[in-house]
């Protein structure tokens, strides 16, 4: 699935906070009906990675958050991923020390932003710096490695200036962006 | 970047300036994602915070 970014064709807000850390918009879906879609930005949960904050859209799920669990059949995803990069690219530009990650623990979506930083490299080139994260685990100079007390490796985070010619089989555990 | 967009990018603030609500709606509190599993400790995040600039300045 190829996405194509583009800042000139974006859906315009329905809710919009001050704080640039919610948004709303409309996308239509395959079967021509309308889909309320909710965009969240939200600090990190770990106190200890200040001006990290998480990006994720999906549905409303009438609680305040979105489900991230719904493959919708966009009539447009172009559309509506050049929509929640944009919204991004603005809170970035009024949080310009913060960074915004997005969690690739599902394969799904992160297969879609891998292939969505590749592809869009130079246009997003103007405005992000495109940073993956993989996880690695110390090996000692005797051949073993790092272990917690229950004798399990311990995996640290490593972030790197996005590998585009990496496979798109090889995915990053995270991607992160920040103004360019 | 281009005067165009951000003359784009500045409308849209305004607009949330303008008509944008003051309070974002209660959702559950996430705790955790993958990064949270393997930052284990200040130094870990300091460690993992100071590589992410160096990445960063390098970028830019």
């Amino acid at each position: 699935m190829q996405v194509t970014i583009n800042f000139d064709q974006i859906y315009p807000p329905l809710k919009l906070v001050d704080t640039l850390t919610e948004m709303t918009f409309e996308s239509p879906k395959v079967d021509g009906s309308l889909q309320e879609m909710l965009i969240k930005i939200t600090l990190h949960p770990d106190p200890l990675l200040p001006g990290v904050f998480n990006l994720g859209f999906g549905p409303p799920d009438g609680k305040g958050n979105f489900k991230d669990d719904i493959r919708l059949k966009y009539e447009d995803l172009d559309k509506v991923f050049s929509t929640v990069l944009f919204h991004g690219l603005v809170f970035l530009q009024q949080n310009p020390e913060s960074t915004i990650g997005i969690d690739g623990s599902d394969d799904l979506r992160a297969r879609l932003y891998h292939r969505m930083y590749k592809s869009n490299r130079v246009y997003l080139a103007d405005y992000f710096a495109a940073i993956g994260v993989d996880w690695y685990v110390r090996i000692f100079r005797n051949g073993d490695y790092e272990k917690d007390e229950l004798g399990n490796a311990i995996a640290k985070p490593r972030p790197e200036s996005f590998d585009y010619k990496r496979n798109n089989k090889d995915l990053y555990r995270y991607y992160m962006f920040r103004l360019k | 970047m281009n005067q165009q967009m951000q003359n784009k990018i500045e409308q849209y603030k305004k607009l949330a300036t303008v008509q944008g609500s003051r309070v974002a709606s209660k959702g559950k509190v996430i705790n955790n994602d993958s990064l949270s599993q393997v930052i284990r400790s200040k130094k870990d995040a300091d460690d993992f915070m100071a590589e992410l600039e160096a990445v960063v300045k390098r970028a830019k």
